[in-house]
């Protein structure tokens, strides 16, 4: 493609026409990949299959031979496995965004102000007492996500003293880098077994999908997704500074205040479901931004979407490429999302931006 | 209109602001000179509300700037700072139509795209609007915030108070865009604003300012007509110059100022 037609495109991606039609492209996809990700695996479904199983609860009977196990794999083993990773791609994109606004980073990450890594520290903190004392109960999702929300509380409280946005990043490694020596600690006390777990924990993975953990992790979810939606127009205009945002009459700090405590309330569920998962914070809102441009109410949808596409897909790699075992999540996303970065990075230099 | 009460700044044990007091009614542009550092973007930070004053008060219409909640704050006056940080690329249009946030209840309509497409215009980039912001110049990116602030001035039949607070607005610009910034701030006074800016400039402040109030190290030192203000007197203790107060020849009723030596 020629750059005239290119930019071209990219304009008229920008027009509110040309962005209904983006997220709707977006949608499309994300429907043919989860249609995808329910017909691949250890037991294979034809797509007709897919559709005639997920169709029979609504009354439609299409004329596909289906056996009961056919019918069991998709509810109680592949469904509640992609419900898990659309959810779980879909927080991490938005918050990515909105967290990328608020700091008017393009490289911000839910994870640099410390969700990420303090619920690490309560989840393996977790382990090793689970392991100690032998409870049922699940202690580590639980630690895990007030373990993030504690960590996101402190980072935005000791950073936003003086209200810059560069001191809560600041703080946010500090803390992050607090929390990371507690995950240190607790390795050095825990014997095998929980070494692996919290390993395979710190890599992330999507394989505790369960229509039982998703009744108390989608909420969340669901919650933090939609509500950072609505703030849009107040991000868009933090973009332009904080003084200047306040001049056309946002309440600065409030904005604030919501957008962390949604991303640490949604990531926070995320990672305790699903362990660590890098990069789709980081990557989903810059694939958007290069297509639809900076605004926000295209943006957090848009990320929402393709965070839940690249999910999917590198859910269904991790569960595919070594099959019968598994590949950890965390660990294919760094794997496609660090060169990915590394390029835009490349690109942007070479651009005279960045 | 905007009135400030014998305003203080103290920060820490340094008074950045000492008992200011002004009064700037619709339809006057009031300039603000003197030295670096004398206190003209802290009083213009004051005026907008940014910065409660230590002491005094700020009344926008007879009111306590504090006492407006921000979205009515944000109805009633436009401000431009200093410098911007915008760093996303958001097209001419997209930032000018910022401006119109607080009046657009849910989304921009067609009315708000042609306010923030005039406001363009009048900055003289009505050409430009789908230029990314970030790929300007700094005299564009200047003039595309100014745009988006005067997209965000109330209607001019609105009958609550329309303020218009510039700092510094011409510090990018070039000679003939100095004068376009400065025109349109006129017009907005005569479409019934109170403008206050921030100028280094005494030749184009006593050109186009009603009155210029003078800073110096936190005090307003002296407020009036230009041909008042501007003295030979005054350069030396404010801004330690020599100078001579000329008249344009063709203009008798604007003071120039000519600096003969600044070593004294």
């Amino acid at each position: 493609m020629t750059s005239a037609a290119f930019s071209a495109l990219a304009h008229a991606a920008r027009r509110p026409a040309g962005r209904r039609t983006i997220l709707l492209t977006l949608a499309a996809l994300l429907a043919f990949v989860t249609l995808l990700a329910a017909s691949i695996g250890a037991v294979p479904l034809s797509l007709a299959q897919v559709l005639a199983i997920a169709l029979r609860p609504l009354g439609l009977v299409l004329p596909v031979h289906v056996t009961s196990q056919d019918v069991a794999v998709f509810w109680a083993i592949r469904l509640p496995r992609i419900v898990l990773g659309i959810l779980v791609g879909a927080c991490l994109g938005a918050s990515g965004a909105a967290m990328q606004g608020l700091l008017r980073n393009p490289l911000a990450d839910p994870g640099l102000i410390g969700i990420s890594s303090g619920a690490s520290f309560g989840a393996a903190l977790a382990i090793l007492l689970v392991g100690a004392v032998g409870t049922g109960v699940p202690l580590i999702p639980v630690a895990a996500f007030a373990g993030g929300l504690l960590a996101a509380f402190a980072a935005f409280r000791i950073g936003r003293e003086d209200g810059h946005p560069g001191s809560l990043l600041l703080a946010g490694i500090a803390i992050n880098a607090l929390a990371f020596a507690g995950v240190g600690l607790v390795i050095d006390a825990a014997n095998d077994a929980q070494l692996r777990t919290i390993t395979f924990w710190t890599l992330g993975s999507l394989g505790g999908a369960s229509w039982d953990t998703l009744r108390w992790t989608a909420p969340p979810l669901i919650v933090s997704v939609f509500l950072l939606q609505r703030l849009a127009r107040p991000l868009n205009l933090l973009l332009l500074g904080d003084i200047e945002a306040r001049h056309l009459g946002v309440r600065v700090d409030r904005v604030q205040r919501n957008v962390i405590a949604l991303a640490a309330f949604g990531v926070g569920a995320a990672v305790s479901v699903a362990g660590l998962i890098s990069f789709v914070g980081l990557i989903a809102p810059h694939l958007v931004r290069l297509v639809v441009g900076p605004d926000h109410r295209a943006v957090l949808p848009g990320s929402a979407l393709v965070g839940a596409i690249v999910l999917l897909l590198a859910d269904l790699l991790a569960r595919t490429a070594i099959a019968p075992r598994e590949l950890a999540i965390g660990i294919l996303t760094a794997l496609l999302g660090a060169p990915f970065l590394l390029a835009l990075l490349w690109g942007g230099a070479r651009a005279g931006r960045v | 209109m905007i009135e400030a009460r014998a305003v203080g700044i103290r920060i820490g044990r340094a008074d950045l602001l000492t008992e200011v007091s002004l009064r700037v009614a619709r339809g006057e542009v009031l300039a603000l000179v003197g030295p670096n550092g004398a206190g003209k973007s802290t009083l213009l930070r004051v005026l907008s509300g940014d910065l409660p004053p230590t002491t005094g008060d700020v009344l926008l219409a007879e009111r306590p700037l504090r006492a407006f909640p921000p979205e009515d704050l944000a109805r009633a006056r436009a401000v431009l700072p200093q410098e911007a940080s915008l760093r996303f690329a958001f097209s001419a249009l997209e930032v000018a139509l910022m401006g119109r946030a607080p009046h657009a209840a849910r989304s921009e309509g067609p009315d708000d795209l042609r306010i923030a497409r005039e406001a363009l215009r009048r900055v003289g980039l009505g050409a430009h609007e789908a230029r990314i912001y970030t790929t300007l110049s700094g005299g564009e990116r200047q003039r595309v915030q100014l745009a988006r602030v005067l997209a965000q001035l109330p209607p001019t039949d609105t009958a609550g108070p329309r303020c218009l607070l510039l700092d510094e607005p011409i510090a990018s610009q070039d000679l003939a865009h100095q004068h376009r910034v400065l025109r349109i701030a006129r017009e907005e006074a005569e479409r019934g604003a109170a403008v206050i800016l921030v100028l280094h400039d005494l030749v184009l402040a006593a050109q186009y300012a009603d009155r210029i109030g003078v800073l110096s190290r936190g005090h307003l030192v002296a407020e009036g007509s230009p041909a008042d203000v501007l003295t030979p007197d005054l350069l030396r203790d404010v801004f330690s110059v020599v100078a001579q107060i000329l008249k344009a020849p063709t203009a008798p009723g604007h003071p120039l100022v000519f600096v003969e030596t600044d070593d004294i």
